[in-house]
């Protein structure tokens, strides 16, 4: 039982590092259609930011990470204004092959100004970990956990409450009457890779933390959250923290076991569990667990 | 314009994105090549002529090696090392004092397939590798190494490469290391203990476990549980769960990418093990981050060479002077260290070569079966080389505990230099 505790709460810190990559992609796929590879790389830079403050400019840790998501909605921003929004009207791949080459870019950048080597975060979770009973919880999992459920109800208040969360909402249904009714669609548009730069941050520090390191690799980890997307809906903010949380127990769970009770599986089939996980759900519910039904019009 | 929301033709782009994507990836490089390199290049005496990757005053080699992804911690490094030797040769006079050396860099992103892929677009344009970084890729691009008459030098220890021609391999294999790591724990407390193994799914891990379990058959030792994890594999916590009982040290042969999470968890639970780890598990951010205390306490690298910064080795001396002069912001690292050996070795092979006056490739295969003893001037051992069956590779490794608080030697204090134990001397490396 010890055990399978373990591995949920390890499995749920996992499926939240994923949740909170997977928001990043949702909410520029409902504001722009387009899925935006870049995030792996916002996420990416996001930890490195949260590094320079806290660790080369002195910051402590949490307004450092604080700086560092503002920092990452500015580069959000950015990319948008100066790349994204000239590409308007063209298809959707154009967009999603410039995304790529926004990566690709990130990707080059990081190691000439940060170096290929781990950096150590200097998170104040580290190794710590807490015991209650015969169960040993990490610190930095119970943080990650208490994160994304903070962003969870934030972003419901924000879409909920908030005017602009309204003009979100209203633009993801429906862009002409959202124009119709006067809502700034590019204000709309940016906000939204501002929040999934904010989210790309949080998601970085939550990925090197806990003695992890900051380093380029991370966003291997942000593709790994590609079926967690894809299972929730691709837009579904919902679904993305619902579809992170059931592929990270899924794969915890199966490390945790298969290699005791399906050897036969082979080495590594938690890895595969994810997107075994995606195609039985897709099969059943193709729009994704949360994902809206295409809607035809003659 | 009405934009109709579509889910599923999102999930289709997405589909054909991701596609397009590893088709981009595996298209890179791939020229055509032809030959075996032997045309030119040799000159009954004095200079060599121009051949494949020499054009009569500089000499181009080649480097597939990890630059992104999961290797890249290590093949960054480890390709500066290259460069910086090259660079102070170079500034030297170069190869026989008179031929400079261009180095051409190709990332593998530590893929087989992309491996290939560099392979094609370099063979035209090389007279060897300097660098073929992994087991795995090394031995996916040996095939056309053979038909082309290539010489690479892997930054890779297996024991296989002893006695492959086509490969100039440099420092003790990883059984070596293996079997040198144990030995040294059965002698510091470890005698009639037993020892579990955590390993890659691969044949590095294979090598690993090649050596552990020849200790086993020499060494006052248990051999317990060997978990498994495959090569793409980062969360290890499954296969720390098996060694956490009943194991009181434990062999490790992983990359940093999944050694880095493992002692996070294992310095979470303060598990009461010790760590043996194979070289390619270190790196520094285990020391300097939040597992240091840990590490310090439970892990020894079984590795080569001198303390970094230990300057009566005048390999050391040399490395570091250069250092100061072409790369000064490089940080003390083992990557580093075996590039710059490694690029040191490749050089006296092509000194060898311009003395038999060929640079072609057959010239360059046939100067590594005469090459003989290459001393590292103390930094990897003494290799002695020679037509395959008789070439001798060092069995010396250093044992390294880890200190957080030795920033200036990459966090590495030697507690055994070039040691060479009962066991790594009588191991047969494959013939």
């Amino acid at each position: 039982m010890t055990k399978f505790l373990e591995l949920c709460v390890q499995g749920i810190a996992t499926g939240a590092q994923y949740a909170l990559v997977a928001l990043g992609f949702v909410i520029i796929y409902r504001a722009t259609g387009v899925i935006n590879f870049a995030q792996a790389g916002f996420v990416v830079l996001g930890a490195y930011l949260a590094y320079d403050f806290h660790i080369t400019l002195g910051v402590p840790f949490y307004p450092a990470l604080a700086l560092a998501m503002l920092a990452g909605a500015l580069i959000g921003v950015i990319v948008e204004a100066t790349v994204l929004r000239r590409l308007v009207g063209q298809p959707p791949f154009v967009v999603i092959m410039i995304t790529i080459g926004v990566l690709t870019i990130i990707e080059q950048i990081v190691p000439t100004i940060w170096g290929a080597n781990p950096l150590p975060l200097g998170d104040p979770w580290g190794v710590k970990s807490k015991k209650v009973g015969d169960i040993v919880l990490r610190v930095s999992d119970l943080w990650t956990i208490g994160i994304v459920f903070g962003v969870v109800v934030l972003f419901f208040l924000f879409f909920r409450y908030t005017k602009f969360g309204v003009a979100m909402r209203a633009t993801a249904v429906d862009l002409e009457a959202a124009l119709a009714q006067g809502i700034s669609v590019r204000g709309v548009v940016a906000v939204s890779w501002a929040i999934a730069g904010m989210v790309a941050a949080l998601a970085g520090v939550t990925l090197a933390g806990g003695g992890a390191g900051v380093r380029p690799d991370i966003e291997l980890v942000a593709f790994a959250a590609f079926p967690a997307i894809i299972l929730g809906g691709l837009d579904s903010p919902g679904g993305a923290v619902v579809g992170g949380l059931i592929i990270g127990l899924a794969q915890s769970l199966t490390a945790g076991y298969q290699p005791e009770y399906a050897s036969w599986l082979g080495q590594g089939f938690n890895l595969v569990m994810p997107y075994f996980v995606m195609i039985i759900v897709l099969m059943v519910r193709p729009y994704g667990l949360f994902g809206q039904r295409q809607v035809r019009r003659a | 314009m009405r934009r109709t929301r579509s889910t599923r033709s999102g999930m289709a782009v997405f589909a054909v994105t991701v596609t397009l994507a590893l088709a981009f990836a595996g298209c890179r490089g791939g020229s055509s090549s032809s030959g075996s390199g032997g045309g030119g290049g040799k000159t009954k005496a004095g200079a060599p002529s121009p051949t494949t990757g020499f054009d009569g005053t500089t000499i181009t080699l080649g480097a597939i090696s990890p630059q992104t992804g999961l290797a890249q911690i290590i093949g960054m490094p480890l390709t500066n090392g290259n460069r910086v030797f090259f660079q102070g040769l170079n500034a030297r006079g170069g190869i026989a004092g008179k031929y400079k050396v261009n180095l051409e860099v190709r990332d593998s992103q530590y893929n087989s397939n992309i491996a290939q892929q560099n392979y094609s677009d370099l063979r035209d344009k090389v007279v060897m590798l300097a660098q073929l970084l992994g087991t795995d890729i090394t031995n996916a691009v040996l095939t056309p190494m053979r038909q082309d008459n290539m010489v690479a030098s892997p930054a890779s220890l297996d024991a296989e490469w002893v006695r492959n021609p086509n490969l100039l391999p440099v420092a003790a294999p990883y059984q070596i290391q293996a079997i040198n790591g144990l030995s040294y724990y059965v002698d510091h407390g470890g005698a009639g203990k037993t020892v579990c193994m955590i390993r890659e799914d691969s044949l590095y891990g294979a090598a690993g476990e090649a050596g552990v379990r020849y200790a086993q058959q020499h060494l006052n030792f248990k051999l317990g549980t060997i978990a498994k994890f495959g090569t793409a594999e980062t969360d290890l916590t499954a296969q720390l769960q098996q060694v956490s009982s009943g194991c009181d040290a434990v062999f490790l042969v992983a990359l940093p990418t999944a050694s880095i999470p493992l002692f996070s968890k294992a310095a979470s639970q303060n598990a009461n093990i010790r760590w043996i780890g194979q070289a390619p598990t270190w790196v520094s951010l285990l020391a300097s981050g939040a597992t240091g205390a840990y590490m310090q306490q439970h892990y020894w690298l079984a590795s080569q060479g001198p303390e970094w910064g230990d300057t009566s080795v005048p390999g050391m001396k040399q490395m570091l002077d250069d250092i100061a002069k072409y790369s000064p912001s490089q940080k003390p690292d083992i990557y580093f260290s075996f590039g710059y050996v490694q690029a040191f070795t490749v050089s006296k092979l092509l000194e060898k070569a311009v003395a038999l006056g060929d640079l072609s490739r057959p010239g360059i295969m046939k100067a590594l079966d005469q090459l003989g003893d290459v001393d590292t001037m103390g930094l990897a051992g003494i290799y002695h080389y020679g037509p395959p069956a008789s070439r001798v590779p060092p069995r010396v490794s250093t044992i390294f505990a880890v200190d957080p608080a030795a920033a200036t030697t990459g966090y590495l204090k030697s507690l055994a230099t070039n040691m060479e134990s009962d066991a790594a001397r009588t191991f047969p490396f494959p013939k």
